[in-house]
């Protein structure tokens, strides 16, 4: 590897690129046209790369400026490049009238492309249909310095998703460049519910039957409080007689709302805190929730999101990544699909992707032969 | 075949799962692909056939085979039902061709989760019969359901007519066991990057699907069926984009063009408005079809004007003034059905729908899986017909339509609905039918049918397929779809299939 040899030769092609430490220098590419050669320089000097702050590599790539957002009004589809954080962008699109739907303002902060290296994409709303995924395509970077444009088709029958496969890759097979999100009509017309139970485990199996009831909502979640639980739903979008039909129907099945649910959307979209506390994330059928939780007894906090009807993604503080995801995967669960693992993949690669390493080692190989792309990222 | 290789399948698969009968390696030698049916048609039924076919009983034994081929460098193909109609299953260098049909049980059910464990061999309708008999069912009802399989689903992407509620086949399944083809088993779902997505669609290149985990639903209390008259296709697409974008998720949406409407609403005697004649274009042609031979000459000779009939086809019900008929369906809860039904409604009388009541739903409910079994009349009458599904966004979605129409109609007569809606777009179907004069004729002007129909896809930006898959009718297509993406295509083969021995020559993978 020579990065020297490389930082002169990619002198001569961009401007946009500075010496950020002894051995490491930062790419800021204004466009995403002035990607390719670069990688390729970088393959011919064997330098390898990762794409965002705090991670070591020769060649970090910052994307923060690239910010552009084009909407499709007539398809209710939002392209969005790689730099822009999801609050940004949820600000820009408020003078469409459209929004991303409500998210956790956790994940507000969260870049585009890291959102979907990271999979946190997966934690915008579903307003209509649980399945209805938010990522319809995107643009990404691969190791031989081409930039591949997935077809932005709401569905497809074209091979395997290779959209899927690069999102929560988290840099291994490509670099983000830009996405189309799915985006939906701004409202004022909304009906909130919320009720009380006495311990998450009979909440998650009460927003399974919502769900499996044809009750999608933008947000249903569940937070644990002092001596109970509050399930708490939200629909928005759709005309208010169907609101109203599907509040109604909820109610039949879960009895009457028995909290203000504003308290709790609101916590639920206040950004981080600048220094949040540690939390875990796993992702784990309904039914196992009150066991996995009886074995985290020191935690300091608790909520869950529904994910599916099936499954559930919960959220602890006060519990150790690594002690979670043990107890988790004993119960049927596994490390979060919408969130990153970055450190906790290098060491637990092999276990948190189970018995498909192997296969995806391989894929890594043949398309990263020297591994240049975000070298150890989920242990591959 | 090598001898030691025999005597190895012989004895891991026994005399019942092993063949080289020559009736058994021409009836696996082809799909439902309308190519195929032409070389028949033409005295050429098994042009590709495999070496021997095996039904091996389960993943293990499965993997066994597949190691074996492994040692021997001997290709395999997977089959489940046979009713591809992309040659997705054509066994281009020989080898095994491995019927999946011996796995075919229902592990496990349980309704509480609303899931249940299946092997992929099982028949589609025999899975959903049996789902409701559990007062359940999967949601999935493409219109092959009773000649296909729940592994040629997950390998194709397959979608049902009511994927705009319960989604395509790849939302329906959490988890799958899958042999790859280095004969390892492995459990997917839930990875990141996503292994089971890269599985789904991948038409058997990269590992056979032997059991999956998919959601079940309870069965709708209610069906609404519904038929509304729009009188052309954009104010129908503005309909449906209205009806879904306002959060409306129709079981069913299905759009005709003014072709495809006249057909089906005014096609035969005693039909009214309210009472479609008939199922569609090639339901139509099988009546018409006539039993003696002065008019089934007569009906040859007007399929032979298809090439030049294509346009006038396309004018003639416009100034009929024949509209578009817009097929709604509501299901689930009494109370959501109800109200998605009465929310859809409005919306669509605002932007000018006539109701036309629940005759035509329900019309289209009873006949629904009809169609598709006219095709063979149509190849009888000396011509030849196909379908053509495809995908994009609103906002290309009407110049798609225009482009591709256009495109099939120097040559065909073209039929077309819309289905397959979702929030940000929609698949169009289209149906069309052309004749030559004898086999070889008949290929050429199919092959270039599809070239041009193929390039106007991409022309526009849509994706080649929405749910029938890629095969090797699609598969150069594909590459150009993909651009730099064929090199990830060719990673993963790599990484999964490092022999190339899964399938060869699909999906645009070397033969």
């Amino acid at each position: 590897m020579s990065l020297e040899a490389f930082l002169t030769k990619a002198r001569a092609i961009t401007a946009s690129i500075t010496r950020t430490g002894d051995a490491q220098v930062t790419l800021s590419p204004w466009r995403a046209e002035e990607l390719p050669r670069l990688i390729e320089l970088a393959s011919q000097e064997a330098v390898p790369l990762v794409v965002g702050h705090g991670k070591a590599a020769p060649l970090r790539l910052d994307l923060a400026h690239l910010q552009e957002v084009t909407p499709d009004e007539a398809s209710f589809v939002v392209r969005a490049e790689a730099g822009i954080s999801l609050g940004k962008l949820e600000e820009k699109l408020r003078s469409f009238s459209l929004t991303l739907g409500p998210f956790p303002g956790e994940i507000s902060t969260h870049t585009v492309g890291g959102a979907i290296s990271g999979r946190s994409y997966r934690k915008l709303g579903r307003y209509f249909s649980f399945w209805e995924d938010p990522l319809l395509s995107i643009e990404a970077l691969l190791p031989d310095g081409r930039i591949y444009h997935a077809t932005p088709a709401p569905r497809r029958a074209t091979g395997p998703d290779l959209t899927r496969l690069l999102a929560g890759s988290e840099g291994a097979f490509g670099i983000i460049l830009a996405a189309r999100l799915r985006v939906y009509r701004r409202t004022r017309s909304a009906k909130e519910a919320a009720w009380r139970f006495a311990s998450l485990g009979d909440a998650s199996l009460a927003g399974r039957e919502l769900l499996r009831a044809g009750l999608s909502c933008a947000v249903l979640f569940a937070q644990e409080e002092k001596d109970s639980v509050a399930l708490v739903a939200r629909w928005e979008g759709a005309p208010s007689s169907l609101q109203e039909a599907r509040l109604r129907e909820a109610e039949d099945m879960l009895g009457p709302t028995s909290l203000d649910p504003s308290d709790f959307l609101k916590k639920r979209a206040q950004p981080a805190p600048s220094e949040p506390e540690a939390t875990a994330e796993v992702l784990l059928p309904c039914e196992r929730l009150g066991e996995v939780l009886s074995q985290c007894q020191e935690r300091t906090s608790a909520r869950f999101s529904m994910y599916t009807p099936e499954s559930v993604l919960l959220s602890l503080s006060g519990v150790l990544p690594a002690a979670l995801y043990r107890i988790a995967s004993e119960h049927g669960g596994v490390a979060s699909p919408a969130s990153a693992l970055y450190e906790e993949g290098k060491e637990f690669g092999a276990r948190l992707l189970g018995a498909a390493y192997p296969s995806l080692q391989a894929v890594k190989k043949a398309l990263d032969p020297l591994s240049l792309f975000a070298p150890g990222a989920l242990g591959l | 075949m090598e001898e030691s290789l025999r005597s190895a399948l012989l004895q891991i698969l026994g005399e019942d799962g092993f063949s080289e009968d020559s009736e058994d390696k021409t009836s696996y030698a082809r799909d439902l692909w309308p190519r195929g049916l032409i070389l028949a048609r033409g005295g050429k039924p098994a042009e590709l056939p495999p070496d021997a076919v095996v039904w091996p009983k389960d993943a293990q034994t499965l993997s066994q085979v597949v190691r074996l081929c492994r040692q021997h460098q001997i290709p395999f193909v997977p089959f489940g039902a046979g009713s591809g109609v992309c040659g997705g299953t054509l066994a281009l260098r020989g080898g095994l061709c491995i019927d999946m049909k011996k796995m075919r049980r229902i592990l496990w059910c349980d309704p509480d989760k609303g899931l249940a464990r299946i092997e992929c061999g099982i028949n589609g309708e025999v899975l959903e019969e049996s789902l409701n008999n559990k007062g359940l069912t999967l949601g999935h009802f493409p219109s092959s359901i009773y000649c296909s399989t729940l592994g040629g689903f997950l390998a194709a992407r397959s979608a049902g007519q009511l994927s705009t509620k319960y989604g395509k086949i790849e939302d329906m399944v959490v988890s799958a066991e899958v042999v790859l083809p280095t004969g390892d088993i492995v459990e997917v779902g839930q990875e990141r990057p996503d292994l089971l997505q890269a599985l789904v669609g991948a038409e058997g290149t990269l590992g056979f699907f032997t059991q999956a985990t998919v959601r079940v639903h309870p069965l709708p209390e209610e069906v609404l069926l519904r038929g509304l008259k729009l009188p052309d296709v954009p104010s129908g697409l503005r309909v449906i984009r209205e009806l879904l974008h306002a959060g409306i998720r129709p079981a069913v949406v299905r759009l005709y063009d003014e072709l495809d409407t006249w057909i089906a609403l005014a096609g035969g005697k005693g039909h009214t408005e309210t009472t479609p004649a008939a199922s569609g274009p090639l339901d139509f042609l099988q009546k018409m079809l006539p039993k003696d031979r002065l008019t089934q000459a007569a009906m040859s000779f007007a399929l032979r004007l298809a090439p030049q009939a294509g346009a006038l086809a396309d004018v003639g019900p416009k100034l009929l003034g024949a509209g578009c008929l817009l097929i709604l369906a509501f299901e689930g809860k009494k109370r959501l059905a109800s109200a998605e039904e009465e929310a859809a409604l409005d919306i669509a009388s605002r932007l000018g729908a006539k109701d036309l009541g629940r005759a035509p739903g329900e019309a289209w409910l009873k006949k629904r899986y009809a169609v598709s079994y006219r095709l063979s009349k149509v190849f009888e009458a000396g011509a030849f017909a196909d379908t053509l599904e495809i995908a994009t966004t609103w906002e290309r979605l009407q110049a798609l339509y225009d482009t591709v129409r256009k495109a099939l109609q120097e040559e065909a007569v073209v039929m077309a609905h819309f289905s397959h809606a979702y929030h940000e777009g929609c698949s169009i179907y289209f149906t069309f039918s052309s004749h030559a004069a004898d086999t070889e004729r008949s290929l050429v002007r199919y092959d270039r049918i599809w070239k041009r129909a193929l390039d106007a896809v991409l022309a526009v930006g849509a994706a080649s397929s929405h749910h029938h898959g890629i095969g090797l009718l699609k598969a150069k297509h594909l590459r150009q779809e993909l651009g730099p993406g064929g090199a990830l295509l060719d990673a993963v083969k790599a990484g999964l299939d490092p022999d190339r021995l899964s399938n060869p020559g699909k999906l645009g993978f070397p033969v």
